[in-house]
Order: C-alpha cells, then structure tokens, then sequence
C-alpha cells in the first residue's frame, strides 16, 4: 500500500520549528522541529505518556506551545482561526459524541460547523458509509460498542475532505471489515492531495500506512523513514563461521546464525548481489535468499527497546 | 452568527433528546414551584421575590451541568474546539441557551402562578410584578455566566454549584441586611446580579480563549 514519500520536493504542509512545551516543570515537548509534506501520511509512535497526544493537541491549537512555531497550511494553529479548522479532520483521544443523538445528528453537527452543507454530507455519508448501518435510524450513540464509536469518529473525521487529519489511535477496537475500511479512508485521503497524522500504539497500522514515521520519546523526535532503514535478510546456508564473517564484511549488522544466516544490511539492493557473489565464491551452497519482515515496526521495536532499557 | 446558531442548535437537540425522566423532573419543578408562587399572603407557605433568586439556581444549574460540565468532562468540548467554530460562538452559544431556557422556564412558572392564584383567590392579584421578574432574569444571567466561568475555573467543576449557591446567598444576604437600614429597591439588587454576570462572562471569555479550557479535571 505504502509507496514511500514521494513530496519531498515539495514546500511543507505542516512544520514545527523548535517546539517546547512544559507542564508545571515537566518537559513534554522539547524542541521539535519536523516538516511534513502535502500528501503525506506521518506514524507519530512512542511509548505511552511520550508525549503523542502533547503534539497533536499544540499542531491543532488547543495547546499553545511554550517555545518555537508551528504552521499547517499557513496558519498558526493557536490563533484558532476557524477556517484553519474547517481544513482539519481529528479523532481524539475522547471522541466527544453526544451520546443522546443518533450518529447522524453528531455529524450533522459537525458539518454544520464546518460550513459542509446537508447535501455533502449526505453524498459523503452515501460514498463511504452506506454499507453500515451506523449513519441509518434513530439509535442514539451511547448505545454503540466502543469500535462502532470509533466507526463514527473515523467518519466525522473525513467530512469535508479535509487537507490535514490529525488522528490519535484511529484504529483502536476496529474490526476487521472496519479496519479495512479505514484504510481505504486513509489511502483515498492521501490520494487527493491530504496529508495526515496518525499517532497509534499499533505498529502494524503504522507500517501498513505510513510514508514516514516519528518516534517521540524524552520529548524529541526521531525520524523514520523507510529509506533509512537497514533491511533485515535471510539467507539459508550451512553454518561456517567464515560465512558469517563474509557477511558482517559485505555491511551486514546483527549477523547471526539461526537455520540459515540472519542479518540486517542497509542498502541493500545493491550489496545482496555482491555478497551472494561473496559467498558462493567461497563455496557455500545456498538454498534461499529472502528478505525478511520489512518496514517501520521492526526498527521501531528496537528503538523501543533501548528506550525501556534505558528507563 | 453562524458559530452560534450552530451551538445553539446542537444544545437544543441534545436537550429534547434528554430521557424521558428528565422533562418529569422539569414538569415536577414548574408544577411545584408554580404552587408556591401562588401562595397567597398570609398562606402556609412565605414566598417573596428573593425565593425567584433561589428558583434560578435551580433551573440554571441544571442546564449548567449539562451544556458546560458534562461537555468538558467528557471531551465534546475538545470537539468543538477542533470543528471550526469561534471560542466565543461556543462561549456565547451556551450561555444563551442555558440563560434562555432557563429565563423560559421561569416565565412558565410565573405565568402558571399567576393562573392559580387568581383562581384561588381573585381578589388577591398577581404575586409576581416586573421588578421580580427581571430580578429572576438576572440572576439566571449572573449564574449562567459564573457557571460558564467556574467550570473552566475550578479543578473539580461539579463543585460549581455548591460555589454559585454560595455566592448568591453572599449577595442576597448582604442585601437583606442592608434594605433593613436602606430603602433598597429590588432594581438595585438585579443591577449587581447583572454586572456579576458581565463581569463573570469577561472572565470566561478569557479562559475560554486561553488553554485552561482544556486543563485536567478533577472528580
């Protein structure tokens, strides 16, 4: 699903410049500097009390950052201009129903203060919602389970279609049909232009999703991308330690020997077939190469770790 | 304009999709209160214009419980905030609709008194003048507007009733106390409920616009 950011190029839609932000003496944010481009779809992960939700809130103005600036879609957030918001879709950590309307008067609501018309609404609800029966009859939301809720800020989420969606946990008690359908949400969002922020505990949405990802912790963020990452590999052959050695030369890391030799190794597209020349040259027999489980979620649980090791 | 309509709107819809045990208890409240209005002078029970005071505490704190405590405990307000509308749309949308439905519900009372008494008792004219009812007027604006204020303000808001009853009971018995030395038309006492109420709306616009709005609740 995912191609790789292919934005760079252009000018940034969201970008935060040496943002802090204190709570009492606790440093949460502590100069966070990112540019996210148009079209755009950025992971914002860290372990639980990291700061994901600090962020979201100073990027949509409900939180006024202590230190630095932040501008999506030229303006400031925290002057809360409304038509800065009318281009913003957000699920938040609270997804704020009001429980004694049916889900299509809480979004009818929200279009109305969007300035989205009946009409869009009603286009919008047909395109993307009328497999459910979410949207139809008079059932009032505090009798929903908690993933037919989410079903619900999801869709209020993407009325109006908007240019920048800010989503805290968006694929939290989801099922699969629901997951499915939201990321065709997601994937139909950033084909027309919208940049997004997902922050999520779950890697795997992450990695499904995701150009490029923020790992927050200590209140900094380190960048992910998936050029950056150094891929993990396999290749099934006898075990001589001489093969091993032959690998870690060709620039593979973290060489080890289980059923076959695993390893990461960064660049790899052009080093696989050197090191494959490598290695038969020195007379192994090898029976499969393979490149392993790819993406974010294996660097950012190593990342994790250190961090729990560190704590 | 828009911001507010909206608002107005959405508080309208979330109040008549209210349980029906709701409006019982609001039928309940204007049947009893409109009974005590019309007590006659001289009858089991004193009512005078500084009950109507009292009834608006009743009324407002209410609606209060619902338009602004409800909302910021329970993340709708964060919604709102996120949706489009100005703060002081939202600020001035809620106020509205508590002080009017509340000021609405009193007039029904008032109305329904007035009814009962003249047919208990025609001779005795109306209880209710419009000194009184504009006394009631603006202290359902004062405890709307303190409300709105202490919401944001305190760190634990369902106490904000217990803070407005206090308040109040402050001004009204220092008014007492007073008109026993001074004629103190009842006009002097809704003028000072009415510059609380302004005085109390600066300060919720304030923190309205400020990022206590958001700040963590205690209960």
């Amino acid at each position: 699903m995912t191609s790789g950011c292919h934005f760079y190029a252009m000018p940034p839609l969201i970008s935060l410049n040496a943002v802090s932000k204190n709570f009492g003496t606790n440093r949460i944010i502590s100069a966070v500097s990112m540019k996210i481009e148009p079209g755009c779809i950025y992971g914002l992960v860290g372990l639980n009390g990291a700061g994901k939700t600090t962020l979201l809130r100073l990027m949509l103005g409900i939180l006024k950052p202590d230190t630095g600036s932040i501008s999506i879609n030229d303006h400031t957030p925290w002057n809360h201009d409304p038509r800065f918001y009318h281009r913003c879709g957000v699920v938040l950590e609270n997804d704020g129903f009001w429980g004694n309307l049916s889900a299509r008067a809480n979004c009818s609501i929200y279009a109305s203060a969007k300035n989205v018309s009946a009409d869009e609404l009603n286009r919008y609800l047909d395109t993307y919602w009328s497999n459910t029966e979410l949207f139809t009859g008079n059932k009032k939301i505090r009798h929903f389970s908690r993933g037919q809720r989410m079903q619900c800020a999801l869709c209020r989420a993407f009325i109006g279609a908007p240019a920048v969606c800010f989503l805290d946990e968006p694929a939290l008690a989801l099922d699969l049909t629901a997951y499915n359908h939201f990321t065709r949400l997601v994937t139909d969002a950033r084909n027309r232009g919208a940049t997004l922020i997902i922050s999520s505990h779950q890697l795997d949405t992450i990695d499904e999703l995701c150009d490029r990802v923020g790992l927050l912790r200590d209140g900094t963020i380190t960048e992910i991308t998936r050029n950056s990452l150094a891929e993990p590999w396999f290749i099934a052959a006898a075990e001589i330690p001489k093969y091993g050695k032959l690998i870690a030369d060709c620039g593979g890391e973290n060489v080890h020997f289980e059923k076959g030799w695993h390893f990461t190794l960064a660049e790899a597209t052009s080093r696989i077939p050197t090191l494959i020349r490598d290695l038969v040259a020195a007379g192994c027999d090898i029976t499969e190469v393979r490149r392993e489980d790819t993406g974010f979620a294996p660097a950012i649980r190593t990342l994790y770790t250190g961090e729990k090791q560190r704590s | 304009m828009n911001g507010m309509t909206v608002i107005l709107s959405k508080e309208w819809q979330t109040f008549i999709g209210s349980d029906r045990g709701m409006f019982l208890l609001y039928v309940v409240l204007v049947c009893s209160w409109s009974i005590m209005l019309a007590n006659p002078p001289g009858g089991a029970i004193q009512t005078g214009p500084l009950w109507l005071v009292f009834f608006s505490v009743v009324i407002s704190a209410n609606f209060s419980n619902t338009v602004f405590i409800s909302e910021r405990i329970n993340g709708n307000l964060e919604i709102l905030l996120t949706c489009g509308l100005s703060r002081n749309h939202i600020l001035f949308g809620k106020m509205i609709f508590v002080a009017g439905i509340s000021i609405l519900i009193g007039l029904l009372c008032i109305g329904l008194s007035t009814v009962l008494r003249i047919a208990m008792q025609p001779a005795a004219g109306t209880a209710i003048g419009i000194s009184e009812v504009l006394l009631y007027c603006s202290a359902v604006v004062m405890n709307t507007a303190l409300s709105a204020w202490l919401s944001v303000l305190m760190s634990n808001p369902r106490l904000l009733h217990l803070a407005n009853l206090l308040i109040l009971a402050l001004i009204v018995t220092l008014y007492t106390v007073l008109t026993a030395y001074l004629p103190l038309p009842p006009a002097i006492l809704s003028a000072v409920l009415t510059l609380i109420g302004i005085a109390a709306t600066g300060a919720a616009l304030r923190l309205y616009n400020s990022e206590n709005i958001l700040k963590p609740v205690n209960l």
